[in-house]
Formats: C-alpha cells, sequence, structure tokens
C-alpha cells in the first residue's frame, strides 16, 4: 500500500505542473491572439487557436491551411517555458506569429509551395523535405525579424530553442532510455548535433543579420562558421532571387545534414539494434503520457527528426491544402509557369496527394482518325486538353449580347376556373366576386404556355475558324491561338450558345455547332501542319448545313471526301460565286453565328476570304484574331473590314480582358 | 443617448505605429552581375553582341546556375541561347582550374548547347556529364573533351567534334557526330539519319538502329551498328570498317559499301567474327556458286 501510494505521488508531481501551466496556457491564449491579429491585421484568419497536449508526428506547432487554425502542442511549449527560460506569453506569442506568418508571408500560396517543392526536389541530395522546410521558415521569419516590434517574440523563440540545445534538453525519458540501452554517450551525441546543427546555422543569420538580437549563438572557429558567412551573402528579402538563394542556402543546408547523417549512422544503427533486443522490456510503458501511443519505429522516427531537424517542425506540405486549393494552386502555376512546367508540377502534386486533377485525353498523333471513317492527315493532340482546359478557365470574356429573333415561351390566359384555397393568389380574378375572395366561387384565370418568335438580346452560336496550318504554333508546344479558341469556346459554351469549330490548314476539317464541349476541345488541338488556304466554298456549305437541321445528322468531317460523299461536290454549285447569296433561313444562321478567326495572318487566298467576310459582316460579327501580329498585322488592319474586330495577341497576357462584339466606338 | 461627432468618433482611435524595418547588407551577390550578364544574353538580338563573360563559377556552382535559368523558360531565346551561356561559364571554370562538370538537366526544359566549344587539353580532357537530356548540338564542335549523357539528346550531337569522347545513353537526332574527327562516339539507343557523315577517324558505335546515310562519306572510322540501318549506309565512305552483326543488315550492305578500301566485320550468332574486305567477298561469292 505503502508503494502505491509513493508510486501515486511520483506520477502527481510528473503531472501536476503540467496541469497548472495548462490552465495558464489557456487563459493567456485569447489575449495573446488579439494582439498577433491587430498585428497582422489579417481577416481570413480566426481568432482562435487549439491548444494541444501534444502533437503526434509534428511535435511542436503547425498552421492548418485548410481551416486557416493554428496548432500548439503543450509539451513542447512547457518545454520552451522550462528548459528554454523563456516566459510563457513570449512562446505563445513567438510560436503563433511565425505559424501565422506561414499563412501570410511564406510561402503564403499553395502555387508557392507546389513550385518550390518541385524546383528542391531531386536537387539536394535527398534532404529536399528539410531544405523546403528551413526554405520556408526562413523566409517566413527575416520578414518578420526584420521589424525589431513585430519580430522580437520570434528572436526570442530561436534564442530558447538554442538554449534547449545549448543545455542538452532535447530528448525525451523515452529517448534518454533509449540511449541508455544502446549504451550511447548522450553528451558524444549531443556534441555531434550542435556541431552539424542546421537549426544553429539558420539562427546565426537571424542573430547577425536580420534581427541583430543576441541568441548565444557563436559559430566561431566551427565547422558552421564558413557556411554563416555563405548564408549571409543571400538576401532572403529579395523574392526576385528566390530561386538561386534557394538552390544556394540548399546546397549548404544538404551538405550540413549529410555530414550529420553521417555522424550520426552508427549511433541510429546502435538505437535500432538495442530496440529490438529489448522490444519485450518495459521501454513500451515509460511514454505516453499525454499523446497515443506509438509504435518503437515511430518514436525512434521522432527522435530523428528531433536530432536532425529542424526545430519547429511545422513545414507546410503539398497534403495538408484542401482539393479546392490545390485545384487554384495549379491555376496559377499554369499561367506563371507555362505547359512543360506545369504537367511537370501537376504530376509531382499527383504523387504527392494520390489524387488526380486533370481529366486525360489520349494521343492520337499523326494519321489520327476522327469520327469519320476516312483516313487523315490531321493529328489529334486529346492529350492537350487538360493544359488548355485550365488555363482558359483562369481567362474571362465579355461577350456582348445581340438582338437575335429566337422562340420565346409566353403564357396566355386560356380560360377560367374555381378559385381554391391554396392556388396562387396571382392567378385569381379579382373582379369576378366584386373584389371578395371567396373560394370555390371566386373565378381564377388559367393560363397556357405558348411559342412565339420574338427578338432578344442573346449571346450567339460561335463559329471558330481556327487556323492550323504549318506556321502556326503546335498546339502540344503551348499554343496561344489554340488558348484564344478554348476561352471563346468555353465562355459561349457557358453562356449556352453552341459552339462550332472549322480546322482549317490545306485541307479543313468540321464540326458542326454542338453542346459537346469535349468534342469541339478535341477539334481545337487538332493539327494539320500544311499550308494556308481558307476553302471559303466549303465554309459556306457547311454553313448551310447548320440552316437545315435535317442534314445535321453526320457531324464530324476530317477530308473532301468524307464530305463530298456525305453532301455532295459543293465546288459544282459555289465555284464561280464569290459573293453570297442569302435565303431567309440561311440569313438567320449567319445572323445568329458569331464568326472568329483564329490565324497568323498569313492566307494565301487572302482576297477571297476579304470579300467573304466583307460580304457575311452585314448580317453577322466577324472577329479575327491574328496571332504573331507583327509579319501580317498592317495587312489586315489596312483592310479596314465592316463589322469586324481584329484582335492582336502575341503572348498569353494579350488575351485578358477581352470583349467579343464591343459596341460602336464613338471616337475613332 | 449622447450623440457624439466624427471627430468623436475619431477621439478614441489610435493611429498604429508604422514599423520601420532594418537595413540588411548582405553585401555584393556573386549571382547577381552573372544574372544580369545572363538576361542581357536573352535579350540580345543576336548573341555573339554579348561580350565574354569572365566569371569562374565552381562546377557545382555552374549546375546551380542552370537550375536558376528555370525561371526564364518561357523567354523565346531561353532554349538555344542558355546552353552557349553555360557552355561558356564551363570554359572559364575549366581554365580555371577546374574539372568535372555536372547539369542535371531532369528539371530543364530542352536546353540546346550544351557543351558547345568547350576545349580541354589533350593532357587534361574537360569532363563534362550531363544528369537528364540535352537538346540540339550537344558537344559540338567540343574539342579534347569527355561527354557523357543520361538521357536521349536532340540533333547535331558531337558534330565537328575533335578528339572528343561523347556517350549517349539513350537515343540521338539527326546528324550525330557529322564531321567529328578523332573522336569515340556511342549511342546507347537508336539515331537518326546521317550519323556519322563526313565523319574523320571515329569510331561510332550504335546499339540500336541508324537512319539514312549513317557513316557516309566517312574516313577511316569505325562505325558499329548493334541494329538496323536505313538506306545509303556508308555511301562513298574511305577506308572505314562497318561492324554489324544482324544477318539482314550483312546481305543488304556488304555488296555496296566494300569500295574504297572499306571492311565489313561481321560477328555470327555464335560470336566469331569475321572481316570481309571487297576481295574476300569475291571469292566468297564465287565459292558459294560453286
Amino acid at each position: 500500500m505503502a508503494e502505491m501510494d509513493q508510486t501515486l505521488e511520483q506520477l502527481i508531481k510528473k503531472i501536476e505542473p503540467k496541469i497548472q501551466n495548462s490552465e495558464e496556457w489557456e487563459k493567456l491564449l485569447p489575449e495573446v491572439i488579439e494582439e498577433v491579429h491587430t498585428d497582422f491585421y489579417h481577416p481570413l484568419i480566426p481568432k482562435r487557436a487549439v491548444l494541444a497536449p501534444r502533437l503526434p508526428g509534428v511535435g511542436t506547432a503547425f498552421f492548418d491551411f485548410r481551416t486557416n487554425e493554428t496548432y500548439l502542442s503543450q509539451e513542447f511549449m512547457n518545454q520552451l517555458h522550462t528548459e528554454g527560460e523563456l516566459d510563457i506569453r513570449t512562446v505563445l506569442t513567438g510560436l503563433i506569429k511565425h505559424e501565422i506568418g506561414h499563412y501570410v508571408i511564406y510561402p503564403r500560396e499553395c502555387s508557392t509551395l507546389m513550385y518550390i517543392h518541385h524546383f528542391a526536389e531531386g536537387q539536394f541530395k535527398g534532404h529536399e523535405k528539410k531544405v523546403v522546410a528551413y526554405w520556408n521558415d526562413v523566409k517566413n521569419n527575416t520578414r518578420q525579424i526584420i521589424k525589431p516590434e513585430r519580430g522580437k517574440e520570434i528572436m526570442s523563440l530561436y534564442r530558447g530553442l538554442n538554449t534547449l540545445l545549448e543545455k542538452g534538453h532535447i530528448f525525451n525519458e523515452w529517448e534518454k532510455k533509449l540511449l541508455e540501452l544502446a549504451q550511447i554517450d548522450k553528451n558524444e551525441l549531443l556534441a555531434i548535433i550542435r556541431k552539424y546543427s542546421v537549426d544553429r546555422l539558420v539562427s546565426g543569420i537571424y542573430q547577425d543579420q536580420y534581427g541583430k538580437l543576441d541568441l548565444g549563438i557563436n559559430l566561431k572557429g566551427e565547422y558552421l562558421e564558413d557556411k554563416l558567412e555563405q548564408l549571409k551573402k543571400l538576401d532572403f528579402l529579395n523574392n526576385n532571387n528566390d530561386e538561386i538563394n534557394l538552390v544556394l542556402m540548399g546546397n549548404i543546408v544538404a551538405e550540413v545534414s549529410e555530414k550529420l547523417a553521417e555522424e550520426l549512422k552508427p549511433h541510429i544503427q546502435k538505437m535500432q539494434e538495442a530496440l529490438k533486443s529489448t522490444l519485450e522490456s518495459g521501454l513500451n510503458s515509460t511514454d505516453d503520457e499525454a499523446g497515443e501511443p506509438k509504435s518503437f519505429e515511430e518514436k525512434l522516427k521522432d527522435m530523428i527528426q528531433k536530432m536532425t531537424g529542424p526545430a519547429i517542425a511545422d513545414s507546410p506540405d503539398i497534403k495538408d491544402f484542401s482539393d479546392q486549393q490545390l485545384e487554384e494552386g495549379l491555376d496559377k502555376i499554369i499561367r506563371k509557369y507555362g505547359k512543360w512546367r506545369y504537367e511537370k508540377i501537376r504530376e509531382e502534386v499527383e504523387r504527392a496527394t494520390g489524387k488526380k486533377f486533370d481529366r486525360r485525353g489520349e494521343k492520337t498523333s499523326g494519321g489520327g482518325r476522327g469520327i469519320g471513317t476516312a483516313k487523315t492527315n490531321l493529328a489529334l493532340n486529346d492529350d492537350s486538353i487538360p493544359y488548355y482546359e485550365r488555363l482558359s478557365r483562369t481567362h474571362g470574356l465579355y461577350i456582348c449580347p445581340k438582338p437575335l429573333l429566337v422562340d420565346v415561351t409566353n403564357t396566355y390566359p386560356e380560360g377560367s376556373d374555381k378559385f381554391r384555397v391554396g392556388d396562387p393568389a396571382s392567378e385569381i380574378n379579382v373582379h369576378s366576386t366584386g373584389g371578395r375572395i371567396l373560394p370555390g366561387i371566386t373565378k381564377k384565370h388559367k393560363y397556357r404556355a405558348g411559342k412565339k418568335r420574338d427578338t432578344q438580346y442573346r449571346v450567339p452560336d460561335l463559329n471558330i475558324w481556327l487556323d492550323s496550318s504549318g506556321s502556326m504554333p503546335n498546339p502540344n508546344n503551348g499554343s496561344v491561338a489554340v488558348l484564344a479558341s478554348f476561352i471563346l469556346a468555353r465562355n459561349y459554351w457557358e453562356n449556352g450558345a453552341n459552339v462550332g469549330v472549322v480546322n482549317f490548314s490545306g485541307d479543313s476539317a468540321f464540326l458542326l455547332p454542338t453542346r459537346d464541349l469535349l468534342g469541339v476541345y478535341s477539334m481545337l488541338t487538332a493539327f494539320w501542319g500544311g499550308g494556308t488556304v481558307v476553302n471559303v466554298n466549303k465554309i459556306r456549305q457547311y454553313l448551310d448545313l447548320i440552316s437545315k437541321p435535317e442534314q445535321r445528322d453526320f457531324q464530324f468531317y476530317t477530308t473532301e471526301e468524307e464530305f463530298i460523299k456525305q453532301h455532295g461536290d459543293y465546288k459544282r454549285f459555289y465555284d464561280k460565286d464569290i459573293e453570297i447569296k442569302l435565303d431567309q433561313t440561311l440569313k438567320e444562321t449567319y445572323n445568329r453565328i458569331d464568326t472568329v478567326m483564329i490565324t497568323d495572318g498569313g492566307i494565301y487566298n487572302l482576297q477571297e476570304v476579304v470579300e467573304y467576310i466583307n460580304s457575311t459582316a452585314k448580317i453577322t460579327r466577324n472577329i479575327i484574331f491574328l496571332v504573331d501580329p507583327h509579319s501580317y498585322s498592317n495587312n489586315w488592319t489596312e483592310m479596314n473590314l465592316p463589322n469586324t474586330q481584329v484582335v492582336k495577341v502575341d503572348k498569353i497576357e494579350d488575351l485578358i480582358g477581352l470583349s467579343i462584339g464591343l459596341s460602336k466606338r464613338l471616337v475613332e | 443617448m449622447k450623440r457624439t461627432g466624427f471627430e468623436g468618433l475619431l477621439k478614441e482611435h489610435e493611429v498604429g505605429k508604422v514599423e520601420v524595418e532594418r537595413k540588411v547588407d548582405t553585401g555584393q551577390s556573386d549571382y547577381g552581375e552573372l544574372m544580369r550578364k545572363y538576361e542581357e544574353v536573352l535579350e540580345a538580338k543576336d548573341y555573339s553582341e554579348i561580350k565574354t563573360i569572365d566569371d569562374i563559377l565552381a562546377p557545382s556552382d555552374i549546375n546551380a546556375f542552370l537550375q536558376v535559368t528555370i525561371k526564364y523558360e518561357q523567354h523565346q531565346n531561353y532554349d538555344w541561347r542558355t546552353g552557349k551561356f553555360i557552355s561558356q561559364l564551363i570554359q572559364k571554370s575549366y581554365d580555371a582550374g577546374n574539372n568535372g562538370f555536372v547539369l542535371n538537366t531532369q528539371k530543364v526544359k530542352g536546353v540546346h548547347n550544351l557543351g558547345y566549344k568547350i576545349q580541354g587539353t589533350k593532357e587534361r580532357k574537360i569532363e563534362l556529364k550531363i544528369e537528364g537530356d540535352a537538346g540540339y548540338n550537344c558537344g559540338s564542335n567540343s574539342k579534347d573533351s569527355t561527354i557523357t549523357i543520361e538521357g536521349n539528346v536532340g540533333n547535331d550531337c558531337g558534330s565537328y567534334s575533335n578528339n572528343s569522347t561523347i556517350t549517349i545513353a539513350g537515343n540521338a537526332g539527326y546528324d550525330c557526330g557529322i564531321y567529328s574527327k578523332n573522336s569515340t562516339i556511342t549511342i546507347g539507343g537508336n539515331v537518326g539519319d546521317y550519323c556519322g557523315y563526313y565523319s574523320n577517324n571515329s569510331i561510332i558505335t550504335i546499339e540500336g538502329n541508324a537512319g539514312e546515310r549513317c557513316g557516309g562519306d566517312s574516313n577511316n572510322s569505325t562505325i558499329t551498328i548493334g541494329g538496323n540501318v536505313g538506306d545509303l549506309c556508308g555511301s562513298y565512305a574511305h577506308d572505314s570498317t562497318f561492324k554489324i552483326s544482324n544477318p539482314e543488315l550483312f546481305y543488304k550492305l556488304v555488296p555496296k559499301i566494300l569500295t574504297n578500301g572499306n571492311k565489313v566485320i561481321y560477328t555470327h550468332e555464335q560470336g566469331i567474327e569475321k572481316t570481309y574486305t571487297k576481295w574476300r567477298w569475291l571469292l566468297w561469292q564465287k565459292w558459294t556458286k560453286h
């Protein structure tokens, strides 16, 4: 009984200070959060933080990018308070500022983290994760400690961490016991950790250069001295130098980490052996006071992490973001870094998260088959669709509605019926009972819906003439022309319009206006790579087809033979007939379609095309996108085409803020 | 309720203190000036306009610099000029006593001209290893150099090389090793047309298939073909040796190229090597007729 009391007393002694501290932390937390919030002034961060007895797998603190909440480990804070000689307010403020800094300062955005992970991968001898973790911390901390008031708690936090290392108070009871079992001299091990500590190195920059406050770090005459001098040359505040700074810092961190790993290797081996031989001993019962029980391997892993750093193991990972954040991140990547880099980064994100982010198309290049039966030279590049689809999503487009003759639904009173309770009050014939509503006696109007033709402002259908001749960039290499066509197709489609495509080069492929957006995308990424001739007659026939719905059973044409087989030889009717003659149905067809031609302008039968455009301009809106506008832009501008908008596109940025069907300018 | 005016509202409000940032002196960065020069190179109308680069970087720093260039990869001149710039850095570094250059191209998008015009000495060859793929002109016009490419290469790899050893683990494009002199070029995969064309005293080994005119117009060169070749292989070659092991190729090739002192060494399935000169071939034909 006496023994039992003694054990209980010991247990209480062990737990008591933590209970007291827990109350203190909780009491102080709202006050500190209020102060930090005032400092950051960021409305999206909730004014709360989660205090956990221990954070499994992290150990210290972290910022949850999904909920914008900060998680703090009480065990870690206690250690900083009692052994790191910091007052509890400083510990709390420093940690919260550091964590919120990851959201407000660096990496701040999911896309930055994706890019940095991608950039670092494979570059730092297997220490990539560590390099990125230190990089995130340095970028975050330097921006804060450069301001004396803002950064003072963060500086103190690092002083506390250094004190822990100097005192050798980095191991918990279980870890100490493991060292004993493995017969490892704790002081010898601590000397190695101290000698090759990247945390000391990084804190050295804070102390000497950015924070200008004594953190108790003196690297003179040590292995790290030279490394510190090299790091001091890097300007971490200049975001333009991020890549070079990351490489240079990463090389140093990797070199130091490699040395540390080498020195620690025999000790870790000893620990593993000791663990194996004493698996059945009472080692397991020495821990798990506050957290969940862990396997020995996990505990050893935590211990190794503690020895190798970083001291605050809170580096955000791609897995920490929600699907929506990842999608938005990829949207930013695609706009900033282009097709090749985007595809690489997307693959890495997919590997890291185990999720798929883009719908995949199949590669059908060279002599691919369309929906039709004949063999063609048209190369379908469906594997490029996801790239253009995502990139086009990040571009808006304003389409001016135009008056169109459309079928509208109209209601008219057909007769009357008895009004009953529950019928809509708007249908009551108030005159039937002299203004009084008497259910069963009062009459109500009976309505019927009917259709009629009316002119209303609507977004018309779209017909894209896409030049895919050899002089145009191949869709596989990131083509501005294809991107422009995707932006147009997507925005018209979102507005309920049908989209048709004429993909022309020496020959032409057609897709009649449709709501099948994937089919449209497939046609837009297809590539001929030949000469540039617009077969105007074929286009007329195509528009004729649109005007006769009964002929539209066959939708996709990629060869001349296929077209003639289905609809007869168009040349018989049109070859000598440049100007178009319009019957009423055809006129309506032209009227309800916006025609957009995307080309580099170098068209062989330019005269014929211009005549065609002029003759249709009276009834339809023509828009010409000139990609690579330097070569032929003057030819097109000088023509001064009526009712035709000419948009010059040189680079992707030129596609931002576009408007289709601009109202007439008052001043030329 | 007592009403307060606008001034009253502001009375309680304290203007927050705007904190001044401390000044940080990082000194002159080694890379700042180099980056500026590189940007100049990208922007210049013509590469030759640019003054020579005097910066001397350690081999690992040159690789670090290559990685950093990816932020410029969307520039229209990136693909062609970056490699030339890197090659110049390699040359400067080599001249200052460094060697053993390693470039990691796994994260870099199609850089051409890597190892272009690099020159070592007979005693101390310039060593360049490319971890990943290389674009066009890799090791082109190189002299006294040893270039190893762990991936694939584009066209003109090792063209006009002199006394160089170029090893390609993957496939190579057109014109690989054309006009090479005293060089050893090994291709682990397939190669395009004109491989070893006009090569002089060179050893060219192709483990896979080769395109048209392989070893055409070569002089005193040894060309080994592991797979098949396109038309006109060895046309107009002089005193060159063609090593083959494909029986189909043997009958296709031998009657056409055994002129001008050329030889064919055919390795049978059993591993036995037989050398065929023009006269031996005629004799063998006569003997088989009987």
